[in-house]
């Protein structure tokens, strides 16, 4: 077996106060990544709305594409990726330029759950057709197949419920055994670089066992992944720990959600010792809990970690590398391009300067300056008022445009971050970001006047 | 800033001519840049081509011209905007050239309450439903809005099949509005304005109006009236009767016409302009266009075809990566088909490509006096058989001494 060299160089931390670091992700295709970054979306292999030649890898996806096998599942007993075309990896069905770093993990970048639990030896997946159930021997031979940089190797999350109530025993016992049934599995037969998923939502209690294999197999692991339930897309930074960041704010708020929080741990579930588990925690505390664990049960190595859960802002973006992550999932700059943002935010952050321009907004009709006001050299030629225009019209090219907009906006942003780390400004910049652009709710509004200024431009339809 | 007063907005030189058809190569100077002839302009509605950027038109498909809909610029984004932002090439960062028509036809087939008077096109608003009138002078004062470097005249459309009187009041009222639209056009130093040849499918008609407008000199002619289902035949007594009579040295261009076999044999008929939606269209419900026919790629049967959707073709979507293209399957579209936008965008620029590459083929084979094997090895690649040419194509070709059943 030929496991394809990866290593990671940590290059800086922050003094003290947050976890946050700089660190090299050298890739065995040779390329490396400068973290913290993040990993683009993508649908279907494609970088939604955009042709291979419309994405710059430099510009736009400087860290990796995230790929769900999820997409290429249709046909359960013959699936895409595995059919033969010779030499060629099947990752030459995607619509991506060569160059790009692929992480190949199994479910789309998505907050869904899925709503059929696994089989012994089953992962249940969305597909396009509806819900297939794939046989776990499959996975390493798809990823095999596709060679991606790096492989997130599945496990087993189909025990937890939308609510977040903490599963039974009984159901986290099977979670536990799958998982690392899974993971031994992967181990063996995934000829690239694997990552290793931490179970999501269970407290470290819950996962000891799995948490061992992991440790086992640590000379095959390369990462380790964090995965979020939806339910904490609730605005985290809009929780206890953030208060620090917004009480001059917004008091209320943080008080309220302060007060929210604590009624939901006393009314959660219980861990082993009868004690309330606080559901929300995992924004609070971040990975250290389960890093903790780790190093307790003989992990020797530092490790990237990939938060590829729900992000919905640069704000928790932000909150999340405080907690040390180094990879984290790009889904926002779609939430924002759906709804016709045109970012313009920087770190750090401009004094005076806006989050983004919400360009349904008839505002722009007239408005002829660059897309991002916040003097930065973006490639992008077009203004405002063509952008209004494009989605006005219903006109495809607006959601192109501002697709590569956006990513080359949370690249900057993430370059930023790295400088701000290496410099010793970190923590002061975030506060300062939070203090110019305002917290995730506050952004989030930008969202929904997407969709209200939408439906007040009506579905006049493309008449050609 | 001092302008070079000798210099017109068109300067037409032609550079070969068809030894056996009427076919012709030419270049065409326009204020933004060469057009070189025969060629097919691909229709940017409303200041978009489809999904497209103006990157990827100009540097990857070589496009030099495209059209806009002066009535839908009109709406969105208006002329109000167009004017402060000083045109339609700043508004969509295009600095290659734009043809627009005049609005009529636009309003014509989109609205089915317009009413046609001496004085203009009556139509209600589509956003509140008030009278409104399109003359001669408002179409011109749109177009030079919108800076196209070629502008169409403002004439009566009716149905091609109309016949009688009221066709011959639609020939007469174009002439009257073609004088009203030279009157009121405010930049002929920049901007060339067409006439459009109307008649519909009555020889003696069409004869009569390309005198007319020939007296007008304006720098191009259109053939108009046409792709209203009409038939084959019909069509291309047409357009031969008027390439018989336009002037050698300006342009002639078939408005709405873009299915292959329909441009190649005008190009043998002596036509020089073209320009259809059909191409990005059909992209978007999966069609593929090539040069064996098209392809429908949703169908199942593309679902593990990992052949590129045309074997050969130079397009960005299906050029192998070693050759700096996207080296794009049919596998790939398939999957991406009515799910992804990118399904429909690799298909719009193969399909715009196809079309641009088939009026550069002509466009090579007149340079070389080789046009009617090019004509023949055309329909043999679309039909195999020849039984199975249409009829239509092979009579209007013998016409023009190219013998496809030779
Ligand atoms: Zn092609």
């Amino acid at each position: 077996m030929n496991i394809a060299k990866m290593t990671f160089e940590v290059a800086k931390t922050v003094a003290s106060g947050s976890a946050a670091r700089t660190a090299t992700l050298n890739l065995s295709n040779g390329n490396s990544i400068a973290t913290p970054a993040f990993i683009t979306t993508s649908s279907r292999g494609c970088v939604p709305n955009l042709t291979p030649d419309n994405v710059n890898v430099d510009k736009h996806v400087p860290g990796a594409v995230a790929v769900g096998l999820e997409d290429f599942v249709e046909r359960p007993q013959a699936p895409l990726l595995l059919k033969d075309v010779g030499d060629e990896p099947s990752r030459t069905r995607f619509s991506l330029p060569e160059e790009v770093n692929i992480f190949l993990q199994t479910r789309r970048p998505s907050n869904v759950l899925p709503n059929k639990p696994n089989g012994r030896n089953m992962l249940s997946m969305y597909s396009s057709v509806g819900v297939v159930d794939i046989d776990i021997d499959q996975f390493p031979l798809m990823a095999n197949a596709v060679a991606p940089e790096v492989f997130v190797a599945p496990a087993d999350a189909s025990g937890l419920s939308p609510s977040g109530a903490c599963p039974g025993s009984n159901k986290v016992k099977k979670m536990v055994m799958r998982s690392q049934r899974w993971l031994e599995k992967c181990v063996a037969d995934v000829k690239v670089p694997i990552y290793a998923s931490i179970l999501p939502t269970l407290p470290v209690l819950h996962q000891k066992e799995y948490l061992k294999t992991v440790v086992e197999n640590q000379d095959k692991i390369n990462g380790l992944v964090f995965h979020t339930r939806a339910e904490h897309s609730e605005y985290p930074d809009q929780t206890i720990d953030l208060s620090r960041f917004d009480s001059t704010r917004k008091p209320t708020d943080a008080a309220a959600a302060e007060s929210a929080a604590r009624k939901a741990a006393a009314q959660g579930p219980t861990d082993g010792n009868g004690n309330p588990l606080d559901v929300k925690t995992e924004h609070l505390t971040g990975p250290k809990p389960v890093l903790d664990e780790l190093k307790n049960l003989g992990m020797g190595k530092t490790m990237p970690l990939y938060h590829s859960g729900q992000c919905d802002t640069p704000q928790q973006m932000l909150l999340l590398i405080q907690q040390g992550f180094d990879l984290l999932s790009g889904y926002s700059v779609e939430t924002f391009s759906d709804a016709g943002v045109a970012l313009d935010f920087t770190f750090p952050a401009t004094p005076g300067a806006v989050f983004g321009h919400n360009l349904w907004d008839p505002k722009f009709k007239n408005d002829f300056s660059p897309l991002a006001d916040s003097n930065q050299a973006l490639s992008a030629p077009h203004h405002r008022a063509y952008l209004y225009h494009l989605l006005d019209a219903h006109e495809m090219l607006g959601h192109v445009i501002l697709e590569q907009h956006n990513l080359e906006i949370y690249n900057r942003f993430l370059a930023g971050v790295r400088r701000s780390i290496e410099a010793g400004t970190f923590d002061a910049d975030v506060k300062d970001f939070f203090e110019v652009y305002g917290d995730s709710k506050l952004v989030l509004k930008l969202v929904e006047m997407g969709e209200k200024l939408q439906g007040s431009h009506g579905a006049d339809k493309d008449r050609f | 800033m001092i302008r070079n007063m000798t210099k017109k907005p068109l300067e037409f030189t032609l550079r070969a001519k068809c030894s056996r058809s009427k076919a012709r190569a030419a270049d065409m100077d326009l204020p933004h840049g060469r057009v070189k002839t025969p060629m097919f302009m691909p229709v940017a509605t409303q200041a978009s081509l489809k999904g497209l950027t103006p990157e990827q038109l100009e540097k990857s498909l070589g496009c030099n011209i495209c059209l806009n809909n002066t009535y839908h610029l009109g709406l969105k984004p208006g002329q109000d905007t167009l004017d402060r932002v000083g045109g339609a090439h700043k508004f969509q960062n295009w600095n290659k050239n734009i043809l627009t028509d005049s609005g009529g036809f636009q309003m014509v087939s989109l609205l089915k309450l317009a009413r046609i008077t001496e004085e203009g096109v009556e139509f209600q608003s589509p956003h509140d439903g008030s009278p409104m009138l399109l003359t001669p002078e408002h179409s011109m004062s749109l177009q030079n809005s919108i800076g196209s470097d070629i502008m169409m005249q403002l004439d009566d459309v009716v149905a091609t099949l109309t016949e009688g009187p009221r066709m011959e009041e639609a020939m007469h009222r174009s002439i009257r509005w073609l004088d009203r639209c030279i009157k009121a056009h405010k930049n002929p130093d920049t901007q060339n304005l067409f006439a459009i040849i109307q008649g519909g499918l009555d020889a003696d008609m069409r004869k009569f109006c390309c005198h007319e407008m020939i007296k007008r000199d304006t720098p191009g002619y259109a053939i108009g009236g046409l792709s209203g289902g009409e038939n084959k035949e019909a069509y291309c007594e047409v357009v031969t009767t008027c390439t018989d009579i336009l002037p050698e040295n300006k342009p002639r261009y078939c408005m709405g016409v873009g299915y292959a076999e329909d441009l190649v044999v005008s190009v043998a008929l002596g036509a020089d302009l073209f320009d259809c939606v059909y191409p990005s269209r059909t992209a978007r419900f999966g069609n593929a266009i090539t040069r064996y026919g098209n392809l429908n790629l949703r169908n199942k049967q593309y679902a593990d075809d990992f052949r590129p959707i045309e074997e050969g073709c130079k397009c960005p979507t299906c050029r192998p990566k070693s050759e700096g293209g996207m080296g794009i399957t049919r596998a790939v579209v398939n999957s991406l088909a009515s799910k992804e936008t990118t399904g429909a965008h690799f298909l719009t620029l193969h399909n715009i490509h196809y079309q641009l590459n088939l009026m550069d083929e002509a466009r090579e084979a007149i340079l070389e006096d080789e046009f009617p094997e090019f004509v023949k090895k055309f329909f043999k690649d679309l039909h195999g058989d020849k039984d199975k040419y249409p009829q239509w194509a092979v009579d209007a070709l013998r016409g023009v001494d190219i013998d496809l059943l030779d």
